[in-house]
């Protein structure tokens, strides 16, 4: 896996802030329109500025990472209150997190981790940034081949489909227990009349892969995983709900 | 809906955008009390939220540093920002040692390329007169390129002039712009933030014994919002021959968006041999 942006010096910028560019003066159609806005709010909401400019390329291996992430004690998505170089060990950070998505094991923060540096592929301590943690064992650095940290969307990227990685686990931790979480990062995530299917296969494919004991059903027209069901019509997403049956 | 649709877009352009006005090394360096290298070993939140952060220096171009600790205030605007421990920046401070998203601090990555560093050093040393921005000078698939980037004070992204040539096709076409393709095909692009201005706009680059005219292009880049002043052809190569003898490039146009560019220098001090191996690749 390589993280470098690509190299082409035309119109390579390295502002490492982003905007969203908007065309005027032209006639768009509602689709185009909407998808636009959608897009633009998705990135307003989970893309935080410079991230992608400055992650430092990192080596790891997709199926070592999907086991760590199964045999882990302790899985969040927290936020860094206070970040410190540990004095004597400068490639390490010592991270103290605040707990917001507790997944699996620790409920509530502060938590405290170690991560090496970002071009050792530790986990990048931005102060405030949210990040998935994920902590097999306490005295081990968390670092970004075992799964913590932002798992951003990037076009062409072998681990592309990380970026739904927080909201897989979230799924498969709370689609029987509290769905209200489920629905509140669905909302996020997916957008209902805009989101096509093939959108999504990366998604029921990373929840079947960290939970392959349960079964997702696949039809021309559904996919339910547990008892979420989500609606296709024209391989477009039109519903989701909880199926109350099952 | 529409209406409801642009004023969502808005805000989350808004949310996004905190607008600073560009800078290059030479106007970051002039603008700023300190300017130095340094890790940030240490950050935390305050009460009121701001963050407090440690740093260990590892460089001094400007200044006494006459604080110990960096410092942001949160304003509640788009301009607040945080700062990633562990890495080592270019910081551009005032005396308070407070920085913000306008800043301009750089962070510095190993393993890539760190030419503002470089000047920083090379101008601390007495090796160069000047922190005119560096050219860059590589080879890529099957063409060249040389580039320089300058500052429009108008936007806070950095615009750049960058001249290509290819000398064969690219094993893997990556423009939509078939021309762009083919062996020989040469340009020379001015490259401004957005695409706002009219299409019968021009630009002069005024080297030491010729003017060059670029004319306004909207498909200079395919599939992005910027547009560009562009020179094409033998132009091309004239335009880099001058460059080889000329010391300021004169900027000059009537532009409606980026006004402050008439009159802009865009100086060669820094290119290197960079200059020399775009004019011998050109020459294929």
């Amino acid at each position: 896996m390589v993280t470098d942006q690509p190299s082409n010096p035309i119109g390579g910028g390295n502002s490492g802030v982003s905007g969203v560019g908007f065309a005027s003066g032209r006639c768009l159609d509602d689709d185009w329109f909407m998808r636009v806005i959608v897009i633009s709010l998705l990135l307003s909401m989970f893309l935080p500025r410079g991230a992608l400019a400055q992650d430092a390329p990192c080596t790891c291996d997709r199926d070592d990472l999907l086991a760590n992430i199964r045999s882990a004690q302790t899985i969040f998505y927290g936020s860094i209150q206070e970040a410190k170089m540990e004095s004597g060990q400068s490639d390490t950070i010592k991270l103290t997190l605040d707990v917001r998505d507790p997944i699996r094991g620790k409920e509530s923060g502060p938590v405290e981790v170690s991560t090496t540096l970002p071009h050792e592929c530790g986990v990048r301590a931005r102060l405030g940034m949210h990040s998935l943690y994920v902590i097999t064992n306490e005295s081990e650095p968390v670092t970004r081949c075992g799964g913590s940290g932002s798992h951003y969307y990037q076009q062409g990227h072998e681990l592309y489909d990380l970026h739904n990685l927080v909201f897989a686990l979230i799924t498969i931790e709370y689609a029987d227990s509290d769905p209200q979480v489920v629905r509140s990062w669905l909302n996020r995530t997916f957008s209902k009349n805009y989101t096509r299917r093939e959108n999504m296969e990366s998604f029921f494919g990373l929840i079947g892969e960290l939970d392959p004991e349960t079964i997702i059903t696949l039809t021309d027209n559904e996919v339910i995983y547990r008892n979420i069901v989500f609606v296709f019509t024209d391989d477009i997403l039109i519903d989701y709900f909880w199926n109350e049956r099952s | 809906m529409r209406f409801l649709s642009l004023i969502l877009v808005l805000l989350a352009s808004d949310a996004l955008a905190c607008s600073c006005a560009g800078s290059d090394l030479q106007g970051q360096y002039e603008g700023s009390d300190n300017v130095f290298t340094a890790v940030v070993t240490g950050a935390r939140f305050d009460d009121d939220g701001n963050i407090e952060a440690d740093f260990m220096i590892t460089e001094v171009f400007k200044g006494d540093i006459p604080f110990d600790k960096l410092r942001t205030t949160r304003s509640g605007t788009t301009c607040d920002t945080s700062i990633t421990v562990g890495p080592e920046y270019i910081f551009f401070m005032g005396d308070e040692g407070r920085f913000g998203m306008c800043s301009g601090n750089k962070t510095i990555v190993p393993g890539r390329p760190t030419p503002w560093l470089d000047l920083l050093k090379a101008y601390k040393a007495g090796e160069t007169p000047d922190l005119s921005s560096p050219w860059d000078f590589r080879h890529h698939d099957g063409s060249c390129s040389l580039r320089t980037d300058f500052r429009s004070t108008e936007d806070w992204i950095m615009s750049h002039l960058t001249l290509e040539y290819r000398y064969a096709a690219p094993d893997n076409p990556v423009w939509t712009i078939e021309q762009m393709n083919k062996a020989g095909y040469a340009r020379a692009v001015f490259i401004l933030p957005t695409r706002k201005e009219p299409a019968d706009a021009t630009l002069n680059l005024k080297t030491r014994d010729r003017e060059f005219g670029a004319t306004w292009s909207d498909d200079a880049l395919p599939g992005r919002s910027r547009g560009a002043f562009q020179l094409s052809g033998d132009d091309v190569r004239a335009f880099a021959q001058e460059l080889l003898h000329t010391k300021v490039v004169q900027v000059a146009g009537s532009l409606e968006r980026y006004p402050s560019l008439d009159g802009t220098v865009i100086r060669t001090t820094n290119a290197g041999s960079a200059i020399a191996d775009f004019v011998e690749c050109a020459s294929q």
